[in-house]
């Protein structure tokens, strides 16, 4: 995890943490408000890109999260972490959004066969960031919106089990089975379209 | 960085998402920089290729996206300054209006300005009066505007208009 992900988590970067910045802009102060956003603006939006797939959509819904929070500050509980209340906001926005799309949206995206590369067929390949986003992309349209997003909190923002449990509302035991199933969904679609890229063993 | 023995020993818990956060952060920190270990955690389970990842995201351009929302902010606090004035003189003007065709009382809002009753009544083709009197509706100025249909003298139209929103 990088640094910037860690002090962020611990809700301390620069001289005023969090619960202070947001009771100094609950109060109009909006530079105050600006700090929170610079600080948390890159998870909220790598979060809302690998739950929707979509960096511009992702943007966009990282915005209207932001701009939620700021209008909903009286509603925010200090006893709650800043970034945990804005994960919430947006991972919401961004399920409704996924709820929200065509069915054809399904249908119309090709699939995106990553094709060209040499493949080491006795170790995975230690694949470039860009191509397990590329894979990603494709293979999380088999899970439903919430498995989606529980995946995506827990394993790729490694948020803590009881914080992925208070942003999607729902207790520890249903993030671990929206995981799990989703690892299943996973691997499942990964040893069918992209076998190449398994470990030795790793399909079994 | 925890050492690469003590990484494998956890792997199992780690899949099972049941180490402390201090340890699935060390494990975590430590898969980034191990490709061996990697491979370890992934040979376990296979799905885990999306959640060990580099730790590099989409945040090249922080002060944009920070303009751009605080630019959101201050386009949604006008609009809702200007919506929540629009029902205001919706409803003065909804008031006006039937008080006037109702033939009761809405000359006497502007009583003052007796020229503007008598254009009003005067039975010509929508006929505007050319300085229109001004009214107070909670507290602010606005102008009354008064037309009368021809033929139908009993029937007068008033408007009310916010001076600033006047073409």
């Amino acid at each position: 995890m990088g640094l910037l992900r860690l002090l962020a988590r611990m809700d301390v970067t620069g001289g005023r943490d969090d619960r202070e910045l947001a009771a100094a802009a609950r109060a109009g102060d909006e530079a105050a408000f600006g700090e929170l956003v610079r600080r948390h603006q890159a998870g909220v939006r790598r979060c809302a890109a690998r739950i929707l797939s979509d960096v511009e959509e992702a943007r966009d819904i990282a915005q209207l999260a932001f701009i939620r929070a700021w209008e909903n500050l009286a509603k925010y509980d200090p006893a709650w972490s800043f970034s945990t209340w804005l994960y919430r906001i947006a991972t919401n926005l961004a399920i409704d959004m996924l709820r929200s799309r065509d069915s054809r949206d399904r249908t119309h995206v090709a699939h995106l066969r990553l094709v060209g590369d040499s493949v080491n067929a006795s170790a995975p390949r230690d694949l470039a960031e860009d191509e397990v986003k590329r894979i990603f992309a494709e293979l999380a349209r088999e899970l439903s919106p919430t498995q989606r997003a529980a995946f995506v909190l827990r394993e790729v923002e490694g948020l803590d089990t009881s914080e992925v449990a208070t942003v999607l509302g729902c207790s520890e035991a249903t993030v671990r089975n929206h995981v799990f199933q989703a690892r299943v969904v996973l691997k499942k679609e990964l040893v069918a379209r992209y076998p190449e890229y398994l470990p030795r063993g790793g399909g079994r | 960085m925890m050492p690469c023995q003590e990484v494998r020993r956890l792997t199992e818990r780690f899949v099972g998402l049941e180490l402390s956060r201090t340890d699935e952060e060390a494990v975590r920190a430590h898969l980034q920089q191990c490709p061996a270990c990697r491979a370890h955690v992934l040979a376990a389970e296979p799905a885990m290729l999306f959640a060990v990842g580099s730790d590099a995201g989409e945040t090249g351009d922080a002060e944009a996206f920070v303009a751009g929302v605080m630019g959101g902010i201050r386009e949604r606090r006008l609009e809702r300054a200007l919506h929540s004035r629009r029902p205001h003189w919706v409803a003065a003007a909804a008031v006006l209006a039937v008080a006037v065709l109702g033939g009761v009382g809405g000359m006497k809002l502007v009583g003052s300005r007796p020229e503007a009753v008598s254009a009003a009544a005067r039975p010509v083709a929508a006929e505007r009066v050319d300085e229109p009197p001004s009214v107070v509706v909670e507290g602010e100025d606005v102008r009354l505007y008064q037309v009368s249909l021809a033929g139908e003298p009993g029937v007068q139209v008033a408007f009310v208009v916010d001076p600033g929103l006047e073409l």
